[in-house]
């Protein structure tokens, strides 16, 4: 499975496909999350939380 | 299972797209955050403050200013006093229980004798106004 039909999935709502896109994307969320060297738990929710809309919002063309 | 991008076909280009859009998003949500935080940072610092300037004074301030605040039997007036902010509270704290005088007060605001002497009659007709509502 590419990584364009994964998107599609995961736009779609499949919880699988969307779990595999956090995975991935799991250490660059996590290093953005850390802040003044602390890693900051409740940013990396709300990274998380954005990852799973960008899913959403993002456009295929 | 991942391998390396090089952007070659449509998947592995709109790969990229995606990350570079993430990384945006994820950008502007942290700058977000931090100014957040900040902003909690900066108004916990002026609930401190001031409790800490009453350290200042004398023990008879101190002691004469809190449980009054604390035992202020008037509910309305409690309120009041609440929805003032916290410059406006201090202002009117330092004046009433502290007995700073108005250039004083104007040295450490930094705005001149007027200046803090329109405010802190802007503030009375406000406690006013607040208690005359809470009686209707």
């Amino acid at each position: 499975m590419n990584f364009k039909e994964l998107l599609i999935r995961a736009k779609a709502g499949e919880e699988t496909s969307m779990i595999m896109l956090l995975e991935m994307y799991k250490p660059l969320l996590i290093k953005r999350a850390i802040c003044n060297g602390i890693f900051d738990e409740d940013l990396y929710q709300e990274l998380c939380i954005t990852l799973l809309r960008c899913i959403q919002v993002f456009r295929l063309q | 299972m991942w391998q390396k991008n090089n952007g070659r076909n449509e998947a592995e280009i709109l790969q990229n797209q995606f990350t570079a859009y993430l990384v945006q998003a994820v950008q502007r949500r942290r700058n977000e955050y931090i100014r957040q935080w900040l902003r909690r940072e900066q108004m916990e610092e002026a609930v401190e403050a001031f409790p800490l300037d009453m350290e200042y004074g004398t023990m008879d301030d101190m002691f004469s200013g809190l449980p009054l605040f604390m035992q202020l039997e008037n509910n309305a007036l409690y309120h009041a006093l609440k929805k003032l902010n916290e410059q406006e509270r201090y202002l009117f704290f330092s004046h009433v229980l502290d007995e700073k005088s108005f250039s004083v007060l104007a040295a450490e605001m930094h705005v001149s004798y007027k200046g803090v002497a329109e405010r802190y009659y802007r503030i009375i007709r406000k406690i006013k106004k607040k208690l005359k509502e809470a009686d209707v």
